[in-house]
């Protein structure tokens, strides 16, 4: 024969078995002379337990409610040190972030927004000037502004000969035949 | 605690606003993203407007505004011919990148016709830039036959189109000279010599740094002074003295270069054309290096030097592969006297000194070209004839 566990026995004897333990281990102990000496133990045991639940009759409660009342004083204090300064009224000034949950979901969204921001970011310039100046080029594929991180190809729908120029002002520009018109078309480009 | 709460959000809606402006692409509204201005008074007044294939695009923190394939109908309203005109082409003034201009040199135009006028360029404008139209569009000049000018010539449109229209001049000049000398066939081969030129002419990658030194220099070895070498023209107003610009590696900048005025009249503007050389010996157009100001009054016989507060300049021969620079040549470009006579190098100078080598063509002769390419000879004898 296979017996319940102390535990279920335990359970047993203060009847706090659900439905169908409760109905099989009692169907057990009913037949089962070792487990229903255990669990008549048990119950022994919780009448004794339950007689000393009962307080004693000197405590000093005046004493003991003096303690708990500084107690929580010196708690509400220490609170007070953590939550920092007050407003005139008595209000915090950052009660949107008392909160451990609204701090964490401020954080999240300004997490989210700089994660954006640099997935999105412009491509970095191939080369860059000591002091992030703007910086033209022409190359073969047309003419590309670069400044401070960014890069704008300024390429347009130009025909096949393209002549490029650059002025040591500070400009850029290309000459080609547009091919609608036939006309020398001169495009310029400042670099400021 | 209201305030921050409420900076917060505004912040927090300014990022998502720009965020969502990142996936922009939208044609652009003739009717509120443009604005074509001509003065009350202009010779030239607008027909029509055609955007095209003209789009805004947002990217980062700027709007790229592409105009593309669109061109204005214009009507030639004065007595006239008109040779060349430049528009001004506006997104935001103060931007790099936000102002350029459109040019057609060697046009001809006569009273009363409709003429179209083909714009492509793309423009960056701020996306925190307020209200009002993407594009300003706007005259800055236009040249008559007769050399007269109208416009505001806010970018010293004048004096370029008036060279232009100079070297426009010579070379139909020298191109009839052949006609007549040698016939179609000596014309013939004048066109396949220019197009030979064209395709054998390298153009260099040049990047330009406006404001601080680019670092670093590619193959560069240290910053040295390099002098000089400059070609002399027997009939130009204006004689180069000496000069010199600081090189390391592909890195030129701070050109320095000293002119004396040998004609007899005063002179208003001068350029140098400056070219670099590699270490085989093989020379390229770099840049133009412009007088100190746009407003000189160079007496006869008077010093002068050019423009020192340059950009810097970073030149290749294709993406990664840096021109070490081994000398440097410069010449006299172009004078504007006083009295706006323009004086420009004559083609036997150009011939003489295998300057055509290495410069681009006149537009004219790119134009002329390129009608013989896809025209023939016959489209070409009879363009000539119009002149």
């Amino acid at each position: 024969m296979k017996h319940p566990v102390d535990g279920d026995l335990a359970l047993f004897a203060g009847h706090d078995l659900n439905f169908v333990s409760e109905w099989r281990v009692g169907r057990h102990v009913s037949r089962c002379e070792h487990c229903r000496a255990i669990v008549e133990a048990f119950h022994a045991q919780q009448v004794d337990v339950a007689g000393l639940s009962e307080l004693p009759g000197d405590i000093p409660w005046n004493r003991l409610a003096s303690e708990m009342k500084a107690n929580i004083r010196l708690g509400l204090a220490a609170g007070e040190c953590v939550a920092g300064p007050k407003a005139a009224d008595g209000v915090s000034l950052f009660p949107a972030f008392s909160s451990f949950q609204t701090a964490m979901a401020y954080a999240g969204v300004v997490v989210l927004v700089i994660a954006g921001l640099w997935l999105q970011r412009p491509a970095p310039p191939l080369e860059q000037t000591e002091n992030h100046g703007a910086e033209l080029a022409a190359t073969r594929d047309g003419i590309e502004l670069s400044d401070a991180g960014g890069s704008f190809g300024l390429r347009y729908g130009a025909s096949r000969d393209v002549n490029y120029s650059a002025d040591a002002k500070g400009s850029m520009g290309a000459r080609y035949v547009d091919a609608s018109t036939g006309y020398v078309t001169v495009v310029n480009v400042n670099v400021e | 605690m209201s305030g921050i709460l409420k900076s917060i959000s505004g912040l927090t809606a300014i990022l998502l606003v720009a965020g969502s402006g990142w996936a922009q692409d939208a044609p652009l509204d003739p009717r509120s993203s443009v604005a074509i201005n001509f003065p009350s008074d202009s010779p030239v007044t607008l027909i029509s407007a055609d955007m095209g294939e003209s789009r805004a695009s947002a990217r980062g923190g700027a709007m790229v505004v592409d105009l593309h394939k669109m061109v204005l109908k214009l009507r030639n309203g004065s007595g006239r011919r008109i040779r060349g005109l430049t528009m001004i082409v506006s997104a935001q003034e103060v931007t790099p990148g936000g102002k350029g201009s459109v040019a057609v040199p060697c046009i001809d135009v006569a009273p009363g016709e409709v003429f179209p006028l083909p714009i492509n360029i793309r423009l960056l404008r701020s996306l925190q830039a307020q209200g009002g139209p993407l594009v300003r569009v706007g005259l800055d000049g236009i040249l008559f036959d007769d050399f007269s000018f109208y416009g505001p010539n806010l970018l010293d449109s004048k004096r370029s189109m008036m060279v232009w229209e100079m070297e426009a001049q010579r070379d139909r000049k020298h191109f009839k000279s052949v006609l007549a000398t040698y016939g179609p066939d000596g014309l013939q081969r004048l066109a396949l010599d220019s197009m030979r030129r064209q395709e054998e002419r390298q153009q260099l990658d040049v990047k330009l740094s406006r404001r601080g030194r680019s670092i670093p220099a590619a193959t560069g070895g240290g910053e040295r002074s390099a002098q000089f070498a400059f070609l002399q023209f027997p009939d130009s107003p204006v004689q180069p003295l000496g000069g010199s610009a600081l090189l390391d590696g592909n890195e030129a900048r701070s050109p320095y270069i000293e002119v004396q005025n040998r004609s007899s009249k005063p002179i208003r503007y001068f350029e140098i054309g400056w070219i670099v050389k590699d270490g085989q010996g093989k020379e390229f157009w770099a840049a133009s290096v412009p007088a100190s100001n746009s407003d000189l009054n160079l007496q006869p016989g008077a010093t002068a030097k050019t423009l020192q507060d340059t950009a810097s300049l970073r030149f290749s021969k294709a993406p990664g592969s840096p021109l070490n620079i081994s000398g440097m040549t410069g010449f006299v470009s172009q004078v504007e006297y006083t009295d706006g006579k323009i004086w420009v190098p004559n083609r036997a100078s150009l011939e003489n000194t295998h300057l055509l080598r290495v410069l681009a063509p006149s537009p004219e002769e790119q134009r002329l070209i390129d009608l013989y390419r896809n025209k023939g000879l016959h489209a070409l004898i009879e363009e000539l004839k119009k002149y």
